[in-house]
């Protein structure tokens, strides 16, 4: 059975399709994209993942809540850090970020960061969260970079 | 309420000490001889009680109280008194900035005794004004550095645009048939006969030969890699599910098999089942590798004309020489398709002008032109097709209203939800469409906002109207999957003379 994977990821048709590829052209993984945060809820709650890997700057989709977070801050994806906030909900199950209660079993080591972001500009975020896999984003990275992070995720071996 | 007014009696046994402002009197070398509470505060001295301070203790820089002085004298031989100088004083560690209104006290003989006068704090007023200064001098570099910055940037649009296009024709022939991104039956035909085409190499290959040459000439982990690959490619609409990521997921099956091809060891299989393999894998990885150039050209022309609308934006207030003229409605919707030509035809967007009065308008036509520009670059780069066959188009329609003449770009495609427009978020600077970015959409959020500026600059306007094309509810999911007909119109007065026609 090959482990599921999840890349939530608004920039996955256009700009970085060619990350995409070799994750199916390997073979090795059942991956599903989502491209906004209520989709990877929707997802979330029907479907159990090895590996889910988070953009920081979503798109909230059609979710009110999720909508209502985003236009507090500005409608704009960089002040809204809607990934973080979506760890946060499903670790922390903090529900001022959402009412409603977030899909269960979820665990910090099952997450990785891949962002535009700085580490240090997000590390006390990635502290708190217990998140250790983080990547990201700069021209020159490996074709294969989201099956690295994928792996580190499941192999739970640092970046 | 008493409605008694004040008596004069009582302004004339007003303590001064409790006035909000500062009152003072000092000897001619500085010393104190009465305050009132506020000049206390201002100095932490003790509110209350004799006062043995001198003001001279106080001043950041000595010389500067001889210099008032001299200053003061020299008005009070005119007969003026002091007037708003501002004094820079140190009270412990920490710098105040006071306004200083002040009268020479003379005695009988016209001998100077000493000084009267009042004083306002205003250092935060004048921190402020230094911090609004620094900042608007920041802003001033700022913004000659975006538009250098963004012009460098244009150039570098330009040049990726040209090395795309000589890496298009590189990649030919072109199965395409020209450099416009091609309609997704299209490119589903292409892939599909090339992905079986390169299966079907692949099968042959591994057929061809024993199993003692098969396994002299590859390992077995490349066989298997081989086989898994087949079924991709057999499979690959239902493998990959996301119809945007199938060709580059094709591409990359393609290298992958021509590394392998690379791998096998010579004098073991046959020569032409290799160069089968290989060119089977090089024909479908050259086309997608010309999708990946047309795909991105798209996007270059998209980020190259909002980079643009950007730094006329950003620099819009440093053109001030541009002045106003007659044009003609038609030059300036023809100069606004002109600059997003190129876009169109990448997109596979067809721009539909219908009948333009011959009306003209006072404007400055950079601006307008920008603005129709804005208006027509998000109506091509929110349009959806509308059938399997033709391609989709923008239509422009101009109608006078009034005496206002009514420029109207109509797209089929991504909504704009009715909140966004009764609020007015769509005109707020960098907002986003909540649906513009899905589907890659690229932008800053400057268009509209731009647009509606330049319109009501004119005396005009822009007016947004989004209505979906099926009868599907708000709430549910599928209500922003479908298709929305929407309406943007800048409007603007008619010049003079014709509206005296009208």
């Amino acid at each position: 059975m090959k482990p599921r994977v999840l890349w939530i990821e608004d920039s996955a048709r256009l700009e970085l399709r060619n990350l995409a590829a070799p994750v199916y052209s390997s073979g090795r993984f059942d991956f599903n994209l989502a491209e906004n945060v209520t989709s990877a809820v929707n997802l979330l709650k029907v479907t159990s993942f090895d590996a889910i890997v988070v953009d920081v700057r979503l798109p909230p989709g059609v979710d009110p809540y999720w909508k209502k977070l985003y236009q507090n801050a500005g409608a704009d994806k960089v002040n809204a850090q809607l990934g973080i906030k979506l760890l946060h909900w499903l670790i922390n199950k903090d529900h001022i970020i959402h009412p409603d209660d977030p899909p269960n079993g979820f665990s910090a080591n099952q997450l990785g960061v891949f962002t535009v972001e700085n580490r240090e500009d997000i590390q006390d975020e990635l502290d708190a969260l217990g998140i250790s896999v983080f990547c990201q984003k700069t021209t020159g990275l490996p074709d294969a970079i989201l099956i690295k992070i994928f792996d580190t995720i499941i192999d739970h071996k640092p970046m | 309420m008493p409605d008694k007014p004040p008596s004069l009696d009582q302004f004339e046994h007003f303590d001064f000490r409790e006035l909000p402002i500062g009152v003072y009197m000092t000897s001619l070398n500085g010393q104190f001889i009465v305050c009132n509470k506020t000049i206390r505060r201002m100095l932490e001295l003790p509110l209350e009680g004799s006062l043995n301070v001198n003001i001279n203790d106080y001043y950041a820089d000595a010389s500067h109280r001889k210099m008032a002085i001299e200053q003061a004298l020299k008005l009070a031989e005119q007969g003026r008194s002091v007037e708003r100088d501002i004094l820079h004083l140190k009270v412990g560690d920490r710098d105040i900035y006071v306004e200083d209104y002040c009268q020479i006290i003379f005695n009988a003989e016209g001998h100077t005794m000493g000084f009267v006068g009042c004083m306002v704090d205003i250092t935060s007023d004048l921190e402020s004004r230094r911090r609004e200064r620094e900042l608007r001098e920041r802003v001033e570099e700022l913004r000659f550095d975006i538009g250098r910055i963004l012009h460098a940037n244009n150039t570098t649009l330009v040049m990726m645009n040209e090395t795309l296009k000589s890496t298009a024709r590189v990649l030919e022939p072109n199965p395409f048939g020209s450099l416009s991104v091609p309609l997704s039956e299209e490119l589903e035909r292409i892939l599909d006969e090339n992905a079986r085409h390169l299966a079907n190499s692949i099968t042959r290959f591994i057929q061809a030969g024993d199993d003692d040459r098969r396994n002299k000439a590859l390992s077995e982990g490349m066989w298997k890699e081989l086989t898994v690959k087949v079924n991709l490619l057999e499979h690959y609409k239902e493998n990959i599910a996301v119809e945007e990521l199938r060709a580059p997921t094709l591409g990359d099956v393609a290298y992958e098999i021509i590394q392998i091809s690379h791998a096998v060891a010579s004098g073991f299989l046959p020569r032409e089942s290799i160069r089968d393999l290989q060119q089977s894998a090089f024909q479908l990885e050259r086309i997608t590798a010309l999708y990946d150039a047309l795909k991105t050209r798209d996007a270059v022309f998209q980020m190259e004309y909002t980079l643009q609308s950007l730094r006329d934006y950003v620099t819009a207030d440093v053109r001030t020489t541009a002045k106003k003229a007659k044009f003609t409605v038609k030059y300036l919707i023809d100069q606004a398709v002109r600059r997003l030509t190129g876009f169109s035809q990448s997109s596979r967007v067809n721009i539909d002008v219908r009948d333009v009065p011959t009306v003209e308008v006072h404007v400055n036509e950079r601006e307008i032109v920008r603005a129709l520009g804005n208006l027509l670059h998000n109506a091509i780069k929110y349009s959806w097709r509308r059938d399997k066959i033709k391609p989709s188009w923008v239509s422009i329609r101009t109608s006078i209203k009034g005496h206002k003449i009514h420029i109207e770009f109509e797209n089929w495609g991504v909504g704009i939800s009715q909140e966004e427009i009764e609020q007015e978020l769509v005109f707020q600077l960098g907002y986003r469409g909540q649906l513009s970015t899905e589907r890659g959409r690229l932008g800053t959020g400057i268009g509209l906002t731009d647009a509606r500026r330049v319109a009501q600059s004119h005396g005009g306007d822009v007016v947004v109207e989004s209505k979906p094309t099926k009868p599907v509810p708000e709430h549910d999911p599928e209500y922003f999957n479908q298709p929305f007909l929407t309406k943007v119109t800048l409007y603007l007065p008619l010049e003079e003379k014709f509206r005296r026609e009208l």
